[in-house]
């Protein structure tokens, strides 16, 4: 039977789904990865030939960084380049030895790439920072327009993503000033952390025994499969999504970092340039064609400067999509500490009366508060956050729980 | 930190019981009213601990079920608002002030001011109650240097049994000023009763309810209380039929 030829669009969504697939397998397979995961696919997808969106990732060593790496690698059927790097590292190690035969013919200086960094789609650069000067310079040109240098002039790679590992972030305005530039090219950042979660830990534990009884090695190998073509077939569709419908959210967004203040504002002008292809393919994986508000959060992992300022980048980007969320963290304390109070005086019936009043007044207007909130969210985005709605529901429920208690109180005491 | 001083930064600076939402009523309340904060401002210069104290005469007439805390529950630097405290929740007066105060914030800031006013300007006249003053502000100031101390600990213990030793010299003078204290006290709730009582009765008279006062923004609830009980009526009327800013806020009444 002749098989119907899938339509582009069709095409296109049989990638996403490969894509989501993929990171639904390296998931599972790494626990508490979910963010670094993501952004490796949203590097592969937002990075252009001629725009390469570099991500780093900083962590400890063990820490699963060079095995996601290569599991995306082997999924996409792209070769690695793959290199520690260390003061000593020569230009020759990453970009291939100078031809000496050229140079003595022809007195031309020109590289042989075979093997090397230009020969390859994907590079993972483990300590890029270690690097020295010489080299670390002509690596700035690939991070920044995906070419390097060979002979008289530039020359395009067939770069498709570009990783880096790091222990450390370089301490740019202190000491290591000169690694500022390459620093600032790392478009997305990850700080990956070790299993915090005893359950995953122990989970771990078990999958590495399992691989070991089955003789497979401690390298995981994706089952999902993708081609560097279906990856190029993606980026166009990427590069296509309409950013039109989050432009104001945007622009919103670069105000509440300080806007064109240099001193407040982390990200410059080209930075925020190139946080449109990241936040484009996060759209695209989302399945949508347009870029909208909630796809501005990926912004966390990409307007950090230092680590220290990591928190205060998440809380400002996590207050700027969820408004409501801190208020609504204090508002569930002060119910807790509501129904606690009425609880603690439950062998009292009199007292319980007295306090009941009180609590149950204050909780209303807890409840009161959080229903406005409901309000101004379903005006704002046409949903209700589901956070919401389950506060809404726990104090209410909690509120009748008591006002229950509170009548029989009052009955016995007419009885009596 | 040792024990005993992570014990002593427990007691509460506020003697009458307060959670988390009479806290941030207060605190939204300073927040928007200027005639709160000059009250507080005043409060804090000549009291010590006077912005708590504030808080604690507010909390008293305002909230449906007022628990005054024990002693042994409050900073040492605080005991003579306990007295104060203490003293004012014992009296008949009381009660009757807060069936004009109860949830009606503009009500209880009045009355809360106008106690606090009467006792800044009554207790220092006092030669005994001025010593419980001072030794009032010695605890408080011990007390600020355990706090600020908390990392050296040996330091902010001492601190902190300084604190308590002029706690204890506020509590001996207060005992042997009872009534001089009871009196002032008395005479503070007396003569707000009547203060609040005067402005409330006179809005009503001018037709100004309290649905519509208490729709407006707080200082002008507390400005219009505060003309009200001036004779110039007229002024009154103009003021009440003025625009006054309406207020959007979460409270917990």
């Amino acid at each position: 039977m002749m098989e119907t030829m899938p339509k582009p669009r069709d095409a296109v969504a049989a990638v996403r789904a490969k894509l989501l697939a993929l990171e639904r397998e390296l998931n599972a397979a790494v626990y508490e990865r979910a963010d670094v995961i993501r952004g490796m696919l949203l590097a592969l997808l937002a990075s252009d030939e001629e725009a390469p969106i570099p991500m780093v990732m900083v962590g400890a060593p063990g820490t699963s960084k060079t095995m996601l790496a290569e599991a995306l690698c082997e999924a996409i059927g792209a070769t690695c380049f793959e290199w520690l790097m260390n003061p000593s590292t020569l230009p020759d190690e990453i970009f291939g030895p100078i031809r000496t035969s050229l140079m003595v013919e022809k007195d031309e200086v020109r590289r042989n790439p075979k093997g090397k960094l230009p020969d390859h789609a994907v590079v993972l650069l483990d300590e890029i920072f270690q690097g020295n000067e010489a080299t670390l310079n002509l690596l700035l040109p690939v991070l920044a327009k995906g070419e390097w240098f060979n002979g008289d002039g530039p020359e395009r790679l067939p770069l498709r993503l570009f990783l880096s590992a790091t222990n450390r972030v370089p301490d740019v305005s202190g000491d290591q000033p000169m690694l500022a530039a390459l620093w600032d090219r790392f478009v997305l950042r990850y700080v990956v952390r070790r299993i915090q979660e005893p359950d995953h830990f122990r989970q771990m534990l078990r999958d590495a025994a399992g691989r070991r009884r089955d003789g497979v090695g401690a390298r995981f190998r994706p089952k999902t499969r993708l081609t560097l073509e279906e990856i190029d077939v993606a980026r166009t569709v990427v590069r296509n999504v309409n950013i039109e419908p989050a432009l104001d959210d945007l622009t919103e967004l670069w105000r509440a970092f300080g806007g064109g203040s240099e001193e407040s504002n982390p990200a410059s002008d080209r930075r925020w340039n190139q946080y449109i292809a990241v936040l484009q393919a996060q759209a695209f994986l989302a399945g949508r064609d347009d870029v909208v508000r909630d796809d501005l959060a990926v912004l966390q992992h990409c307007l950090w400067r230092t680590p220290e300022e990591i928190p205060t980048v998440r809380k400002v980007v996590v207050e700027f999509l969820t408004p409501w969320a801190a208020r609504l963290e204090d508002i569930l304390a002060e119910g807790q500490e509501q129904i606690e109070r009425f609880y603690r005086v439950s062998d009292d019936p009199n007292q319980r009366l007295l306090v009941g009043g009180e609590v149950a007044m204050k909780l209303n207007s807890l409840v009161n508060e959080i229903k406005t909130m409901m309000q101004q969210e379903e005006a704002r985005t046409g949903t209700v956050p589901e956070e919401l709605q389950r506060a809404l529901a726990y104090l209410t429920s909690e509120g009748n729980k008591m006002y229950l208690i509170r009548v029989q109180d009052q009955a016995a005491r007419k009885t009596r | 930190m040792s024990e005993r001083l992570a014990a002593w930064q427990e007691l509460s600076r506020l003697t009458v019981d307060c959670d988390r939402m009479d806290r941030r009523f207060f605190r939204e309340l300073l927040r928007e009213s200027e005639n709160l904060r000059r009250a507080a401002s005043r409060a804090a210069e000549s009291w010590p601990e006077g912005l708590p104290l504030l808080q604690d005469l507010f909390s008293s007439v305002f909230k449906p079920c007022p628990v005054l805390k024990e002693e042994a529950e409050v900073r040492p630097s605080v005991l003579l608002n306990h007295a104060v405290m203490s003293r004012l929740i014992g009296f008949p007066e009381w009660e009757r002030l807060r069936r004009s105060t109860v949830l009606d914030r503009s009500a209880a800031a009045l009355a809360a001011a106008y106690l606090l006013d009467f006792l800044l300007t009554h207790v220092p006249r006092d030669p005994a109650l001025q010593q419980a003053l001072d030794a009032g502000r010695q605890a408080a100031r011990a007390g600020q240097s355990a706090d600020a101390l908390t990392y050296a600990v040996g330091r902010a213990e001492e601190a902190a049994v300084e604190s308590a030793r002029w706690g204890t010299a506020v509590r001996e003078i207060v005992q042997r000023q009872e009534s001089v204290l009871s009196n002032t006290v008395y005479g503070a709730v007396l003569k707000a009763r009547r203060y609040v009582e005067q402005a409330l009765d006179s809005l009503d008279g001018l037709g100004v309810s309290d649905a519509e006062r208490q729709s407006m923004a707080l200082d002008d609830q507390l400005n219009l209380m505060i003309q009200a009980l001036n004779p110039n009526l007229v002024r009154v009327a103009q003021l009440a039929s003025s625009s006054f800013t309406r207020t959007t806020r979460h409270s917990w009444c």
